[in-house]
């Protein structure tokens, strides 16, 4: 499965649907943010929006992703 | 005196911003000179290499705990309601505030906001529950509009971001003060030297935002002492109540009684 994270083109691995113990996994935002950023990032503070929607912290692991799916991972920098 | 914003009392009337320091170090130095307790941030997109965003991030976090201060998330970049709306709830969520300095840019090249989706996005995000202090031009009946949605604090900009211009339109300025006489005004934006801050604080506006004249001053940390000094200074004189302008000269010193030069 094809999708862009902060407007590079992203190939997730799992494609869209995987098997594990039997039962089939969907893909979903956490996956991505797996796939994509790196082990230090994953532990600093950011914020996810898919195809421009807010999505909460709380939903990475649940909410699915298809093909052609756009996420902005953001993180904390200066501001005036 | 202190400044109120949704609630919190500052002790300070300055907000101040994070952007355009020679470095971190001398960020933080400036910002806690400036005696602010409020400092605006950013989110954006990063790469998966890059970590310079974390370094700020920590340093804002220090300077925070140290003032016992606020932060002060923008929407920079943002054209429109919807754009803003989103990034608005991710800043919520990471930074834990409701506090929301709302830009929706309407012009690149002057980094004008546009107030009909300004107007769009407040009405959205204060139904979310969000505390939004919007960045706007300086229209009364925008303001107005502002406030009348419920924005307790309304931000109109002096002159176009990072242009150091100061105060473009006096005149709009007053009068937006004198007929919002309720509202928590913040002049922000093209803020250039402390002589324009006290000007604004003379009209009697409650605080003013900035962040390029600090930074890019020789020396920022003085500078930003010299802007601390300054707010005071103008408020001290809106409260002291400035005179009447007259339109003829009058003798300061008494002219009864004049010496003998004067007697023939």
């Amino acid at each position: 499965m094809k999708i862009h994270i902060n407007g590079e083109p992203l190939n997730l691995e799992n494609g869209a649907s995987t098997e594990e113990n039997g039962k089939v996994k969907d893909t979903t935002v956490a996956d991505a943010l797996q796939q994509y950023l790196s082990q230090k990032q994953q532990e600093m503070s950011f914020a996810v929006a898919l195809n421009s929607d807010f999505v909460n912290k709380s939903q990475y692991a649940n909410r699915l992703l298809k093909d052609g799916d756009s996420i902005d991972v953001l993180f904390p920098i200066h501001g005036g | 005196m202190s400044l109120s914003i949704y609630g919190e009392k500052l002790n300070s009337r300055l907000l101040i911003g994070t952007a355009l320091y020679p470095s971190p170090d001398i960020m933080k130095q400036a910002i806690l000179a400036s005696g602010s307790q409020v400092v605006t941030l950013s989110l954006k997109r990063q790469n998966p290499q890059e970590q310079s965003g974390q370094q700020i991030w920590q340093y804002i976090q220090d300077i925070v705990k140290q003032t016992n201060g606020f932060l002060l998330p923008n929407t920079a970049g943002c054209k429109t309601a919807k754009e803003a709306f989103t990034l608005a709830q991710m800043s919520r969520e990471l930074f834990q505030t409701s506090w929301l300095k709302l830009e929706v840019i309407g012009d690149d090249y002057n980094l004008q906001p546009d107030p009909f989706e300004l107007l769009k996005a407040t009405e959205m995000l204060i139904k979310d529950g969000f505390n939004v202090l919007p960045y706007c031009t300086d229209d009364l009946v925008l303001c107005q509009r502002l406030y009348d949605l419920g924005c307790e604090v309304i931000m109109p900009w002096a002159s176009p971001i990072g242009t150091g211009k100061g105060l473009m339109n006096p005149y709009n300025l007053e009068t937006i003060r004198q007929r919002l006489p309720k509202a928590t005004l913040i002049l922000d934006a093209g803020i250039g030297k402390p002589s324009d801050a006290c000007l604004a604080m003379e009209m009697g506006y409650d605080g003013i935002l900035l962040n390029s004249a600090v930074a890019l001053a020789d020396n920022p940390v003085l500078m930003a002492s010299a802007f601390a000094n300054a707010l005071t200074s103008g408020e001290q004189a809106y409260q002291a109540g400035l005179m009447q302008q007259r339109q003829t000269a009058h003798p300061s010193t008494p002219t009864l009684d004049t010496p003998f030069w004067h007697q023939n």
